[in-house]
Parts: C-alpha cells; structure tokens; sequence
C-alpha cells in the first residue's frame, strides 16, 4: 500500500519537515502538525500494490521484488524489499509504503531527523575543511555526488548485566635506605559483585549499512524518540529491518558484557595490579525496540572514487573514512617529530646534559 | 582527458609529498645548524690558572702559570689549574666539561679543586690526544700523588706535583706502562651532585636516541591523527547505563600479606669511556676523568 501526504492547500505532495517537526509543503509553505494531520489528505491504495513474488505476506523474501505506482504521476516505483520509504524518481513525491511497515514490521519508536538537508550538506562542507591530514582537492568538498536521508533500521535493547570479579591485587612502593633499595608488595583479594542495567543500546539491523560506521555515529539523544507514526518518513528513504531482534542479541551481549567488564575495572582502583582469578559476566534480555533512526549518507566523488559518509541525522557527528593526503601525513610527522626532538634536546640542557 | 587528469593528480601529489619532506630536513638541518650556536664562547686568553677560591699567593700563580705554558708549549697542548669554591650545584665533572666547552679546548688536561663547603674534591681530566696520555689509570695514579698535599692545604705544593706529574706522563706512551690503576670505587660518592646529575649523562641524551624517540613520537601521533581522521566511537558503559537501577551489591578489599624484597643500590661509576670520571661533555667533548674527596 503507497502513502502520500497531500497538502490541504494546493495538493502538492508534502514531506516531514525536520526544523520544525511537522510536516511541510514545499509549494505553498504549509506546515501540518503529525498528529492533527486530516486523514482526507492521506492518499492510499490498496489496489495498487503488485507482489512479483511467491509471497503475498508480510514477511518478504530475500530477492523479492515489489512493483508499486505513485498516486501523483501512475509511474511505477520498483523497489528493493527492504524499502519502506522512497522517493518517486519521475516526480520527486515522497512514497511511505505502510505495508511494509505492519504487524511485526511495525517500528516501535522513531527518532525523527532534526538536520534538514541544507544544514547537512554545510556540515559536512565544513567537517572537510578541517581534516587535518585530508588533500586540498578533498578539503573544498565540492564534489558532493548525493546527500541521502536514510532511516535506518535499530533494535534498541533494555539489557540486564550482572558480574562477578574475585581479583588478586598489589600495591608497591619503593624507598631507599643507606645502601639498598626496598620495594614493598602488599597483596590483596578484591571480590566485586555488581547488578546493572542498561537502556536502549542500539544495534544496527540493516544488512546494508556498515556496522563499524553505525556504531560511530552514537550517541543519540534519547530524549526525542517518539513513538512511530508513518509522516515522520515522508520524503525520506527509509529502511525495513533484515535482522530480528533475537539474531542481534549476540552483539547487544557482546557490547554489554564489555561495558560490565569496564564498569567493574572502574571500582577496582588505587592498585598497582590486578589479576582477575574469576570473572564471571551474565547479560539478559529485558526489553527490545523496532526503531527507526536518522542517518544523512553522503556519496562524495573524489578523484574517480567514491566516499561513503554517514551523517546522525539528529546530533550532526559525522563518521566515514576520508582520502588521506601524504604530502601532509609527511609535513605533520616531520613537524611532530622535530618540535619533540627541541623538547627533549631541551630537558636534556634543563637536566643538566647537552644540548 | 583521462591521461591528463592522472598527471594532474600525479604531479599535484609528488608536488605535497616533497613540500613535506623538503620542510622536515630544513626543519632538521637549520636545528642542527643553530646547534652550535647555542654553546658559550669565552675568548681564547692565554690565562692558564683560575685560583677563584683564592687558595694561591700571587707568585705562586706566576709561578705555576708559566710552569703550565711551559709544558704546554712543549708538548703543543693546553693545561688548565681550576679552583672555586661554589661550584653552581654542578659536580666536578660537569664544572669542568663546561668550563671545556668554553674554552673550545682541544688536546687540554685540567685540574679541579672545589672547596665548597661539604662538598671538597678534586677531579683531572684529559682531552683531545690528552685523553689517552693522560688516561683514567694514569689520572688515578697522579690522584695518589695530589690529594695527600690537598688534604694538609698545601695547595701550591699539589700543583707543582700534578704539573710534574703530567709532564712525565705526556712524554711516555702510555702502551709502555707496566700497571695500570683502577678508578676509586667510591668516586660517585666523593661529589654530592654526581649521582643528581648522572642521568643527564644516560643514553637517553644521546642526539641520535632522542632523534630515535622523537620520530616514533610523530609516527604515533601521525597514526593516532590518521585512525581517528574517519571518526571514533565515542560510546562507553555509562552512556547507556541506567544509574536508578544499578548498583555495586557487594565488594570487598582484604589485604593478604606484604612482601619485602631488597637490592643493592649499584655503585653509579659512568664508566662509559673505562674511567671513574671519563664521558662526555655537553658540547660533545669526549674525556678521560677521575676524582677524588679530601
């Protein structure tokens, strides 16, 4: 089923607007707020949905492809099975298809985007010029090739971690007396047991997007996640879940088992040591979250290749591997490297040796 | 176009790649250049004898600083009598690399005694061809010789004797000596700012070992600069820890017992050059040396 948001105004095809949280018509300016929308202006169809495929339910098979028509301009809109927000690439309309968006597919909560397209694009203009070891040619970013608002699919996970440490820890001091020098070892046992819980940890559950470039561009601020509604998707891409929640567990538990650890070694401190004789780390689910959340794409055409870069779509930080110039990496090791050599020359003169 | 767009890109980047290299060795070579720079010139007298703890009357330093020209004509090298009695919390071994670099002396010996109050000592140094004539043994034995005058402040009469001494010295091959003496095991401990001081004289001041240290420096800080350049995560377990409903339900901390283990304290002898006192200066004088306490 195709959605398409029509404004009450002009009929023009309107889109969520992410300064002002509503959604916005580009033709006359009109902003509607989400859930006072008039279902009228709601544009649906269930008639023109073709499943090319053996399935006519929601779970969608690896490889199906789906045959929808927008309402504005009849053209055909293909799309990928994860797709369940698009754009009409004849007239531009922005597309929600709400029945990839039911019963289990369904998102639980949303993070609408708060960067509008310009601001990301100056963003990321200005993130470029201040690479420090970045080419010149890349540093005037002025070859954006496209700049993509994606929703990517999150499970956001309510984790229980509970740990156990029996340690054998030292102390050590050292002094001199007369001749000899004395270096004293106290031993202790250290015994930790620790209860936590942990909110919302995301993981990425798009087959598609790179997960060490998701991981990077947490935080999110949580405390504008709302409760899913299909308008927040207007004129943007939006993606549907390839991953369930329980295919993702492993590396929820793989990240809290690590932040179990590191809270532990944060109680166990004024030793010079510690040993761990014991560990023992239990991570259960408590809750899981279908969520979707905002991430700007960025495609950058750079001397024949193309870099990927992922923008958070609700904080700005951007994360992607940039050309790395070595005519610079060159100037800042040399640079490094003689300011150090000055300074220990220095101490050395200060410490009574030679300069 | 293509081709052209390749040199392009070519030229653009061997045109980056030598402004980088050409800026580190004109950083590096005007560093080595102002190097020398930085050392004290004091002009070349012919003064021989520096009585600064004024332990000398005025014929006596006539006297010795004509017998020092003397030999030092003779065998076409310089000798130097210091004495001071505030030595600028400097021990004698480096009092005496400084006033070496000073002077820019070549083939010297040098004699130094330092009446600081709990801190009186004399120290000899060789330089240049001085070194090998006027070795750590051959030092240790004039040693044997100067510090009993010293000890009865019979100053003039120690000075006579290591003049004597060392023009002996100068005119033997030191492959001709029948013994050799070893360097006082208690040298260190015979100046109280020797030990404070030894570690500026460690390999780590070395030119080429902090050369070695300042490029992994770059190169870790460049590697840092290059992993971090593509973002970081800048998560960590109490982003999403929720503090409400987490907590430490047990610890304990139970001390078990203490162990003591003791070591010698290594005699710190320098012996970098085979003598109590050798090594070199800060202006890259390399020398003989011994000392002693009185």
């Amino acid at each position: 089923m195709v959605i398409q948001y029509k404004c009450p105004n002009c009929g023009s095809d309107m889109a969520f607007d992410s300064n002002s949280g509503m959604l916005a018509c580009d033709s006359c300016g009109r902003k509607d707020n989400i859930e006072t929308f008039p279902k009228e202006n709601i544009k649906s169809n269930n008639e023109d949905t073709h499943f090319h495929g053996t399935n006519n339910s929601h779970t969608f098979q690896e490889g199906e492809v789906t045959e929808y028509h927008c309402k504005n301009c009849g053209a055909v809109i293909l799309t990928e099975p994860e797709t369940t927000a698009t754009t009409c690439s004849f007239c531009g309309a922005g597309v929600v298809l709400s029945d990839r968006l039911s019963g289990e597919l369904a998102p639980v909560k949303v993070i609408p985007f708060t960067i509008s397209k310009e601001q990301a694009q100056n963003a990321f203009k200005s993130w470029c010029k201040k690479g420090l070891l970045t080419p010149k040619g890349f540093m005037n970013a002025d070859r954006i090739k496209s700049i993509t608002g994606i929703y990517v699919p999150f499970w956001l996970y309510d984790l229980n971690g509970s740990g156990e440490v029996n340690a054998t820890c030292t102390k050590v001091r050292t002094y001199s007396r007369g001749d000899y020098d004395y270096t004293e070892t106290s031993f202790f046992n250290v015994y930790r047991n620790v209860d936590l819980t942990f909110l919302k940890v995301p993981v990425d559950a798009s087959e598609k997007m790179n997960d060490k470039l998701m991981d990077k561009l947490e935080p999110y601020n949580y405390s504008n996640l709302k409760d899913f509604n299909t308008p927040y998707l207007a004129g943007f891409i939006a993606e549907k879940y390839n991953y369930t929640d329980k295919d993702l567990f492993t590396r929820a538990k793989e990240r809290a088992n690590h932040y179990v650890d590191n809270y532990i070694r944060s109680t166990i401190n004024g030793y010079s040591t510690t040993t761990y004789n014991h560990k023992r780390i239990d991570i259960s689910q408590m809750e899981s979250f279908y969520t979707l959340l905002p991430v700007w794409m960025v495609c950058y055409d750079y001397k024949q290749s193309e870099h990927i870069f992922a923008m958070n779509g609700q904080t700005g930080k951007i994360v992607g591997t940039p050309p790395l110039s070595i005519g610079k990496i060159f100037t800042w090791f040399g640079g490094i490297s003689v300011i150090s050599l000055l300074i220990l020359r220095i101490l050395t003169f200060i410490l009574g040796g030679g300069f | 176009m293509n081709t052209l767009n390749l040199m392009k890109n070519y030229l653009y980047r061997a045109k980056a790649l030598t402004s980088g290299i050409l800026l580190t060795f004109v950083l590096v070579f005007s560093f080595l250049m102002i190097k020398p720079i930085l050392y004290v010139h004091a002009d070349s007298t012919s003064q021989k004898v520096y009585d600064n703890a004024g332990l000398l009357t005025s014929e006596e330093l006539m006297s010795l600083e004509s017998a020092a020209l003397e030999i030092g004509e003779k065998y076409n090298t310089d000798i130097y009598i210091l004495t001071d009695e505030d030595s600028d919390g400097k021990s004698r071994k480096v009092y005496m690399e400084d006033f070496a670099d000073e002077k820019e002396v070549t083939d010297s010996t040098i004699i130094f005694v330092n009446m600081e109050s709990g801190n009186r000592g004399v120290e000899i140094q060789g330089y240049g061809t001085n070194k090998s004539l006027i070795n750590s043994s051959r030092i240790e034995y004039i040693l044997d010789d100067v510090t009993p005058y010293l000890s009865d402040e019979e100053y003039y009469q120690a000075f006579v004797t290591f003049l004597e001494e060392v023009d002996y010295y100068l005119g033997i091959d030191p492959s001709k000596d029948t013994a050799t003496h070893a360097p006082d095991n208690n040298y260190a401990s015979s100046d109280k700012y020797y030990e404070e001081e030894n570690g500026a004289n460690s390999i780590l001041s070395e030119f080429w070992v902090q050369l070695i240290i300042a490029l992994v420096i770059g190169g870790i800080a460049v590697g840092i600069m290059a992993f971090n350049s593509g973002g970081r995560v800048t998560v960590n377990e109490r982003t999403y820890l929720d503090a409400n409903h987490s907590r430490v339900i047990a610890q304990r901390d139970d001390y078990i017992r203490t162990t003591t283990t003791k070591t010698r304290r290594p005699q710190n002898n320098n012996n970098r050059s085979g003598g109590g006192g050798s090594g070199v200066s800060s202006g890259g004088r390399s020398h003989s040396g011994g000392g002693r306490s009185f």
